[in-house]
Formats: structure tokens, sequence, C-alpha cells
């Protein structure tokens, strides 16, 4: 009872919001707006799809939405606090245990085991200070079909079970938000659907995911489906 | 974030990178070239303290062949002057040979066995060269030369017959000093009391009277010639002086020649050439270490998408660069001492050239603070200095 009247608090909350966001890349003759007057809500619970063409400025949407990169005009709220007023210390804590990434091409070190990978965001959050990490991102892994490859390197991992333990990376802090660029574009057909329906189902428990996609199958999935043309949003909501 | 963590990401950002090892070969080779820089300088500073410096021969200046007494009390770098010297034939054993007799205070030498003036009461008593140079005049340092050469060790104790034409008595050998291993000099230069020196010259005198008075001449004017020697403080100003005495109207000669403008060049030589290295090392250090932090950039940036802040990156990375530090000083101290052995091996350190390595061990120390210095700053540069976001580093693909 308590707990289902707490996933419906954080649903009805803001998780990020953008209120009239410009991005202006300055080039030597002419200045492109990558991302030109957008505001918008976007809510716990939901899982957002944006789309677009190539260029139409979906990274740069989500590199400002996680603090990755400041904007040029316009605010960024991440639960209702402006993260351009917050110290650097402070976005790095919200990065670490409010946001979990996910990319297109993985980015995990390939140095490390997928246990070790999973670890990384662990070493540096408060919360886990006096917890077994090693078990927890093994755990983490176990929960997402890869109990058999905790300890490979990336570059004996196919990619799509590189992109789970990415995947695990992005979610072992418990982060509220999550955001992904592309997390589909570079796996088959049954590793996309994994990755899809993880998603949905992190939505779901109550997380707001926001996921950059190409791909028409991610309409399935996404409670509302979002489309930039030149750094706009256009509104086609379902 | 525990410092057991730091060091987790630090060794495996350390122990999988290719360009690491370039970089550990690359810091240990311009350690060692650092601390062979160093080392000669050392060996050759030690040659000119010890061998040119040290020795007695080459503070000599004398002035022959004259019967008044030399005033130089106004010429800078002198420490001590005696009117007195002799030539004298020793005999000893079948070897005879030319030595130069100095008198000198009795606790102005330094010696390098054996005992001094002041430890032994005995009166006729010398100190001689530790290598004396018996029976070749050769001009050429051949190795007949060589074998004459005399170990002056050996005459420690021993007594000599030292003849003038009025004179005739045993002297014992108590000590010696070093002399120079490379230019040898002129003369068996041995020292003795300056009061035997009085002795000498007052029967050397007598002698000259009674060979006046037997040849019935007019011998009024009966003087030694004497050689005066002059003993310089400052070895590397002894042209300085030399023009001064020459000033007073004094001809002038050295004991044993030292070419200081040589030695002037060689020490610049010595010091640009370190320095030259010294400053190529640093490049190559900022170079390497600019390439591996670049290879690092895109890794650091997905730190921080996790939420990682620059002074983590930092730490991790100075303490990568810490390890890379040590393993190339480790690698660099085993590189010199391969290196020594195989020098130490085929230049033996003998007798005949009298060549000894030294070894810098503050070489060691400034070869691993500079490259930890250089690596330092390029970390800190190329962190904080990095403006580009995740967007533009990961737009060309893999890590
Ligand atoms: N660092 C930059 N400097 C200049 N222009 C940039 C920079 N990064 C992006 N842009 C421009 O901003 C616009 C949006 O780029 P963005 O990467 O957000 O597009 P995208 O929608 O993610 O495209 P894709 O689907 O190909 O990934 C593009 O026109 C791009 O050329
Ligand atoms: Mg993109």
């Amino acid at each position: 009872m308590l707990t289902s009247l707490l996933v419906i608090r954080s649903v009805n909350m803001s998780a990020i919001k953008i209120e009239n966001i410009k991005k202006e890349y300055k080039l030597k003759k002419q200045s492109i707006f990558a991302l030109d007057n957008i505001s918008y809500d976007f809510e716990y619970g939901k899982m957002y799809a944006i789309m677009g063409h190539s260029g139409s400025g979906k990274t740069t949407l989500i590199q400002c939405l996680g603090t990755l990169d400041n904007v040029t005009e316009g605010k960024v709220f991440i639960e209702n606090e402006d993260v351009f007023k917050m110290s650097p210390a402070k976005r790095n804590t919200i990065r670490n245990s409010k946001i979990g990434f996910i990319f297109q091409n993985y980015y995990l070190n390939n140095t490390m085991r997928a246990y070790e990978n999973v670890m990384l965001p662990m070493l540096i959050n408060k919360k886990f200070k006096k917890s077994n990490i090693k078990d927890i991102a093994i755990d983490t892994l176990k929960d997402l079909g890869l109990s058999e490859r905790i300890t490979h390197y990336p570059k004996e991992l196919s990619g799509g079970e590189q992109q789970r333990v990415a995947i695990a990376r992005a979610i072992v802090n418990n982060p509220k938000i999550i955001l992904a660029d592309e997390p589909v574009a570079n796996l088959d057909e049954e590793n996309e659907k994994f990755v899809l329906q993880k998603l949905k189902e992190m939505a779901q428990n109550g997380k707001c995911v926001i996921v950059v996609s190409h791909n028409p199958e991610i309409k399935k999935y996404a409670d509302v489906i979002i489309d930039m043309k030149r750094g706009k949003f256009l509104d086609n909501e379902i | 974030m525990k410092f057991k963590y730091y060091l987790f990401l630090a060794k495996k950002s350390f122990f999988h990178k290719k360009i690491n090892i370039i970089n550990v070969l690359l810091l240990a080779i311009s350690m060692t070239i650092i601390v062979f820089a160093f080392s000669f300088s050392k060996t050759f500073n030690n040659i000119i303290e010890n061998q040119i410096s040290g020795n007695i021969n080459s503070h000599i200046l004398l002035i022959p062949n004259h019967s008044s007494t030399v005033n130089l009390s106004d010429v800078d770098n002198i420490s001590f002057l005696t009117d007195f010297s002799f030539y004298i034939k020793y005999v000893q054993n079948e070897n005879d040979e030319d030595i130069s007799l100095i008198g000198v205070p009795s606790n102005y030498l330094k010696i390098s066995s054996g005992k001094n003036f002041s430890d032994v009461t005995d009166k006729q008593v010398m100190i001689c060269p530790s290598r004396f140079y018996l029976g070749s005049d050769s001009e050429v340092y051949d190795e007949a030369f060589l074998e004459n050469i005399q170990d002056g060790k050996k005459y420690v104790n021993k007594s000599m017959h030292l003849l003038t034409q009025n004179y005739d008595k045993e002297y014992k050998i108590i000590g010696t000093y070093d002399v120079n291993k490379y230019t040898y000099g002129e003369f068996n230069v041995c020292f003795t009391r300056q009061s035997n020196i009085v002795d000498i010259s007052n029967s050397e005198l007598e002698y000259l009277k009674n060979e006046c008075d037997s040849e019935k001449q007019n011998c009024e004017d009966i003087s030694l010639s004497n050689t005066t020697v002059v003993i310089v403080d400052d070895v590397k100003k002894i042209d300085e002086t030399k023009r001064q005495i020459e000033q007073k109207g004094y001809i002038v000669r050295y004991m044993s020649e030292v070419d200081t403008n040589f030695l002037n060049a060689i020490t610049i030589v010595l010091l640009l050439l370190t320095s030259i290295i010294l400053v190529v090392c640093f490049i190559i250090m900022i170079l390497y270490n600019n390439k591996k932090v670049e290879y690092n950039k895109k890794n650091n940036l997905i730190y921080k998408a996790m939420g990682y802040d620059n002074k983590t990156l930092i730490k991790v990375n100075y303490l990568e660069v810490f390890i890379l530090s040590i393993i190339s000083e480790l690698l660099c101290i085993t590189f010199c001492f391969v290196i020594y052995k195989i020098i130490s091996q085929n230049f033996a350190v003998d007798i005949k050239t009298g060549f000894q390595i030294y070894i810098s061990y503050l070489a060691f120390i400034v070869g691993f603070v500079i490259s930890l210095c250089v690596s330092i700053l390029t970390v800190y540069l190329s962190i904080n200095n990095n403006k580009n976001t995740l967007i533009e580093e990961l737009s060309d693909g893999e890590i």
C-alpha cells in the first residue's frame, strides 16, 4: 500500500522540464540552432521516444537534458531545480545518482571486465560506501541475462551483450531518469526487443525514460512520441 | 572516493594500454640518458678535481735561475712560495733518476698513503709521488713507458741517498701524495722539511766557495742560482697568476702544464650537452604524455557522464603517471646497472688508465622528479583545458 502510494507520487512529479531552450553552434560563417526554442515537461513513469532525421538535434537534446552540455538560452530543471544554477559538484552528483546514460556505441571501458564496468558508477556514490559493490554489479548483470558473461572483457562480447552491460551500468545506481541515444541502432531484432522491453519496464516502474531512435519499432513501446525537425518539436503525441 | 578505488582505476587504465609500454620505455630511456649525462659530468669533474686540482704538480709555477730574492707579495692566488728547491740525484737499487726536492711547511701536503711530516720526528724524511717513472725519457706514453711506472707506495719506509757535489744523506720516504694519472708531470717531485733545503743549500754554497778558493778566482759574488717554487691556490686561475709574475720581470715556467682553456671548454660543452639532453627528454615526455592524455579524453568524458568530476579524474591520472614513473625508474635503474657493468668490464679500473666511472645517484632522483612533474603538468593541463563536450568527442566513434 505504502509503496504504491510512493510510486503514484513520483509519477506525478516532473522529472526534467525545459523552458525555451536554444542551442547555438557557431561555425565560421553561419550559426546553427541545433535546438530552437523548445519547452517541454518530461514526467516520471513515461517512456518518451524522440524521432527525427539525422541532424535534427536529437543527440544535442539528450546531452542538454543530461547536463553534459550547456544551453545557449533557456532553462533546464531536474526535479524542479535549475541545473545551470547548481554548483558543478551538485550537477555531478545528480548525473551520478539520478541519471543513467545509454549510448549507441556502448562506450564500455575496454580495459575492464563486464562487472568492473558496472561497478564504475558505484565507486563514487556515497550510498554504496558500505556495500559489496562487486556483488551488486554481478546481480545487476544476472538480471539482464548475462550470468555467463560476468568476467568477460567488452571485446569478448557481442554487440547485444555489450549494450546489456551498458544498461546494467546505467541503472546500477537506480537512477530515476534514463537517457538513451540510439540504444538499439547496432542491435539485431532479438536484442532490440529485449532492450526496448527493458526500457519500457523501467518506465512502468516509475522512471522517466527518454529514448532517441530512428527505429519505427519504438512506437510500439513508447508512451509519448516526439518528432524533431531542425531543432524543434513537432506536436504529435499519442 | 576510497583510495582503493583510485588505485583500481589507475591500475586498469595503466596496464591495458599499449601506448603505456612505449611511454614507459621512453621515460626509462630519457631517465637513463639523464643519469648518464650527469654521471659523465661528475666523472669528468672528478678527474679535474682529483687528477688536476688535487695534484700538487699542477699548482706549481717555477721561477728558475735567478739570484735575488723574489718579491711576490702583491700577486693573487698564491698561498706558498719557497726559495729552496734542488735537483738531486738519488740512488736506489739500480735505478737512479733526477728528482726535484721542494721544501714545504710540515702540514702543507695532502698525503695519499703513509705519514705526513708532522707525524714523525725524524729530520731527513721525504714525501714522494704515488707514481714514480723511472728509466724512460720517452715523450710517448707507450707500453714501455707505462711499464716503467712504479707504484710509489712500494717505496714508503724505504731510504734513498740524496747526492749533490757536497752532500750525501739518507732520506726516508714516509708517505706519498697523489699525482695526475693522465698528464705525467715533468719531474719526480719529492717534498721535504724546509730546514733540509737550508742545509743542502748551505753545503752547496760552501762547496762553491771552496772551489773558488782552490782556483784562486774572484769569488765575491758567490750565490746560488735558485729556482723559486710558487704554489697557487686555484689551478683554473694559474694562467692569470703566471701573467702577473711575468709582469714583474721574471721568467716563469709551469711544473706540469694544465690546459685551462681546454678544461673550461670541456666543462662548458658538458654542461651544454646535459642541458640539451634535459630539454630533449622534457619535450619527448610532454609529447608522449599529451598523446596518452588525448587517448584518455573520451574515457574521461564517459566517466563524466557517470558523474565523475575533474578532480577525481585528475587524481586517477596522477596515480597512473606515478605508477608509470615508478616502473620507468625501475627500468632505468636496470638499464644503468647493465650499462655500468658493460663499461666497467671493458674499461677496467686500473693503474694504467686510471679511469673510474662515478655514478650520479642524484640523477636518478632528478630524472624521476622531472618525469613526474612533466606527466602531472600534462595531465593537469589536458583535463582542465578540455572544453570539448561528449558529442564532439564521441562523434568519431569508438573509444
Ligand atoms: N560541436 C558541434 N559544432 C557544430 N555543430 C554541431 C556540433 N554538434 C552538432 N552540431 C550540429 O547540430 C545539429 C544537430 O546535431 P545532433 O548531433 O544533435 O543531430 P542528431 O539528431 O543526433 O543526428 P543523428 O541522427 O545523425 O545522430 C547538426 O546540424 C550538427 O551538424
Ligand atoms: Mg545523434
